[in-house]
């Protein structure tokens, strides 16, 4: 099946390039819709055929065929390529090829997912003279030679052009002038001409919106917003169209103006309602514009789907690359907004696909003051790591208010780093345990020491990422509460709200260190914050973090701290 | 019967003069405003969380925030007042800027908006929690709230109900800002 297929692409492959761009013969009625046989696998991806999803997506766009089954499913395709999840991209495109062969555009797609995918098969080496002759030789070469399956994907989208219509055609073309086989393209010029075949296309068609995508794509080395624009054309055509809302929330986290990128993470899951990787792409933006509430939610979301579209099309969470990162990311909002019986429900489900959130874990341990299960996830840390082991015991430590046992595990991180490089961020958390044990033992420099590690990190956008924005600020207050420092306390607890807007530790040290001083009216704003963002927290771990911080207040001098108002 | 009459009569002619009354606007003279980010929507931090306020106090410059809870006209003509204040002053590095407190930030709405009431260099943006900082204890029925500070310390303050920020009371807040630039 698969030589006899490679046999005829070639053939109509190499009467494609004769006839360069004859003009679109009437399409022959593809066969009537009929489902494909089940349970076999597919040549070139290998996979069994898609399952409907089409309602995952709502995206459409009629390409050239009569058969409802084979357009449903390269929308299904389609919406899948723009989350990012290849495999069902490639799987759905491929089902498609298989209810019309003849759909060229289900091709072409096809060898844009398996590329991605990075499933394109083992190719046989043409000689270095190929690339010297240029496209024209290349798509004569012998069947198999030089050709990986998406190549194949490709040359049968080729031989197909001649029964394309004129806007396949400009796709396809565009899409061989790229990967340089198409005459008349060196290898300078790929993207150029490229870009030149889509441009013609939406010269003529301006609400392609494919063609408006893969402009998009070819304009990445026009500088920094060279694809910015060609995106917010589309969405001109299609605001819901959600290969561009998706493109946006990645590019504006990158060139670090996360609030300009919610409305299209917003934008996103409207146009993608069942696909996980839109409920998850919003916690991108929404941990550092501290939108957390509605980031775990969603962040919930995208698990559940995910879970029930493993059980649709019969994937493992091995085959799918986007599922132990939307865990983590859930894990780690939801233990951020104290929501810890979710977390938990997560903890036992992640356990099962062997995964493993250790760090937000502990954290999880220690903000529900479970010593015990704390100690296990240190336990887990010494056996692989006795530097990180030591940090985190120490941090638990620190939290029970066991100096002499926080001080042990400072000197074991000591020792674990002398003459040692760590990996980065090994120095600064030997920093941040250090300078709480010297604010608890009630050491003034303990506090300067936080502030250090605070002002070299305050500005840097990528270590605010993933909900870490006042981390560093949070154990600066802290640890200035218990060196009954008052000013310093509230400069560090205002820095970690202003860093991030759902600081719990943030607000309540702020309550505490008002409440403390008289400040009643600031006393119940703060308050008001902390129960805001801890909202859907149990009660009583809200309760346990707010006795926490106002009995390390209580190591404030009310007349000190009056005097320095 | 007699005395309730009276009373109720004082009560009802009282309730203007006392809604006539200034606002409290949070942040007392003297004190430290503290720092706090929001997003913004205009200039070159749009789309970034900023504390413009740590900025301003790590080199002790002079700075005037707004906090409104409405766009309207008249806001536009003290931010645009503000705005010309403070690139008069460019040479100061002063600083002056507009915080929306609103449940949700539309950015795009507020730049548009910006643009309308032809501000230049002033930035405007939104702090997602409608009661404001906690820090600056906004009054829940200003409007418009102004703050003018240097060396990290409040130098005037002002706050005014919807309708309250007229012409009158725009020029107060100017006055203000020309004495901000007297503080030695």
């Amino acid at each position: 099946m698969r030589t006899s297929g490679l046999t005829l692409l070639v053939a109509l492959a190499a009467l494609a390039v004769r006839a360069a761009e004859p003009a679109p013969q009437p399409r022959p009625k593809a066969p009537a819709d009929k489902a494909a046989p089940a349970a076999d696998k597919m040549p070139l991806t290998g996979l069994a055929p898609a399952k409907p999803m089409f309602d995952a997506c709502i995206y459409k766009y009629p390409v050239g065929t009569t058969n409802a089954q084979a357009q449903a499913f390269v929308n299904q395709g389609l919406g899948q390529y723009y989350s990012y999840v290849w495999i069902e991209a490639a799987r759905a495109f491929e089902t498609a090829t298989r209810l019309d062969p003849e759909c060229a555009y289900a091709w072409l797609m096809l060898n844009r997912a398996l590329e991605k995918w990075g499933r394109t098969g083992a190719s046989k080496p043409v000689g270095p003279y190929v690339a010297a002759l240029g496209g024209l030789v290349y798509a004569k070469l012998p069947a198999g030679v030089g050709r990986n399956n998406a190549d194949l994907a490709l040359e049968t989208a080729r031989a197909l052009m001649p029964k394309a219509s004129h806007r396949e055609q400009l796709h396809i073309q565009s899409r061989l002038q790229e990967k340089g086989m198409w005459p008349d393209t060196p290898a300078t010029d790929r993207n150029k001409k490229a870009a030149q075949s889509l441009d013609e296309l939406l010269m003529l068609h301006e609400d392609d919106e494919e063609a408006w995508f893969w402009r998009a794509q070819l304009a990445r080395d026009y500088g920094p917003n060279g694809t910015a624009v060609y995106y917010k054309a589309l969405l001109k055509v299609n605001p819901l169209h959600p290969g561009a809302n998706h493109e946006f929330v990645h590019f504006y986290e990158n060139v670090q103006r996360p609030a300009l990128g919610w409305p299209f993470a917003e934008g996103y899951m409207k146009s993608s309602p069942g696909i996980p990787h839109a409920f998850h792409m919003q916690a991108h933006l929404g941990m550092r514009i501290g939108k957390w509430g509605t980031t775990s939610d969603w962040s919930s979301k995208a698990i559940e789907l995910q879970v029930e579209y493993h059980k649709i099309q019969g994937v493992t969470a091995g085959e799918d690359h986007q599922f132990n990162h939307h865990m983590e990311t859930l894990t780690r909002s939801l233990v951020h907004d104290g929501r810890f019986a979710e977390a938990k429900k997560i903890k036992a489900l992640a356990e099962t696909y062997k995964y493993s959130f250790r760090p937000e874990w502990l954290r999880m341990a220690i903000g529900e003051r479970n010593w015990d299960e704390a100690q296990k996830q240190i336990d887990q840390f010494r056996r692989t790591d006795k530097n990180t082991g030591a940090y985190y015991a120490a941090l638990v430590a620190l939290e029970k208010g066991d100096t002499a046992q926080a001080e042990r595990e400072v000197d074991t991180m000591r020792q674990s780093a002398q003459g040692k490089k760590g990996p980065r961020g090994t120095d600064r958390r030997l920093d941040e345990v250090q300078g709480r044990l010297l604010c608890q033992k009630g050491d003034a420099e303990g506090v300067k020491a936080l502030k250090k590690i605070v002002d070299a990190t305050k500005n840097d956008f990528y270590h605010h990422a993933w909900g870490n924005g006042a981390v560093y600020m949070e154990s600066w207050g802290i640890g200035a509460l218990e060196a009954g420092n008052a000013a310093q306390a509230e400069e560090a607890f205002q820095e970690a709200l202003a860093h991030d807007a759902g600081s719990v530790r943030g607000a309540l040290g702020l309550w505490a260190l008002c409440e403390r001083l008289g400040r009643t009216e600031e006393a119940e704003r703060y308050l008001k914050v902390a129960r805001r963002v801890w909202a859907k927290a149990d009660p009583k771990d809200f309760s346990a973090l707010q006795s926490a911080m106002a009995a390390r207040a209580a190591k404030l001098d009310k007349a000190v701290a009056g005097a320095g108002e | 019967m007699t005395r309730v009459l009276p009373l109720a009569l004082v009560a009802a002619l009282a309730s203007p003069l006392t809604a006539a009354e200034p606002l409290a606007p949070g942040t007392p003279v003297g004190k430290r405003p503290g720092p706090y980010s929001f997003l913004v929507a205009t200039g070159p931090q749009r789309g970034k969380q900023t504390c413009y306020i740590c900025e301003q106090h790590d080199a002790d410059r002079a700075g005037m925030v707004v906090f409104a809870r409405t766009t309207s006209p008249a806001l536009g003509k003290l931010l645009a007042q503000l705005d010309a204040a403070a690139l008069a002053k460019k040479d100061t590095n002063c600083k002056a800027w507009m915080t929306l407190l609103a449940e949700k930030a539309d950015l795009d709405a507020l730049a548009q908006w910006a643009q309308k009431e032809g501000l230049k260099a002033l930035p405007v943006g939104a702090f997602e929690d409608a009661d404001g900082p906690p820090a600056y204890k906004l009054h829940k029925d200003a409007d418009v709230t102004v703050i003018l500070f240097t060396k990290q310390k409040a130098t005037a303050t002002f706050a005014f109900r919807a309708g309250e920020l007229d012409a009158a009371a725009t020029a107060r807040v100017m006055k203000a800002v020309g004495e901000l630039f007297d503080t030695k």
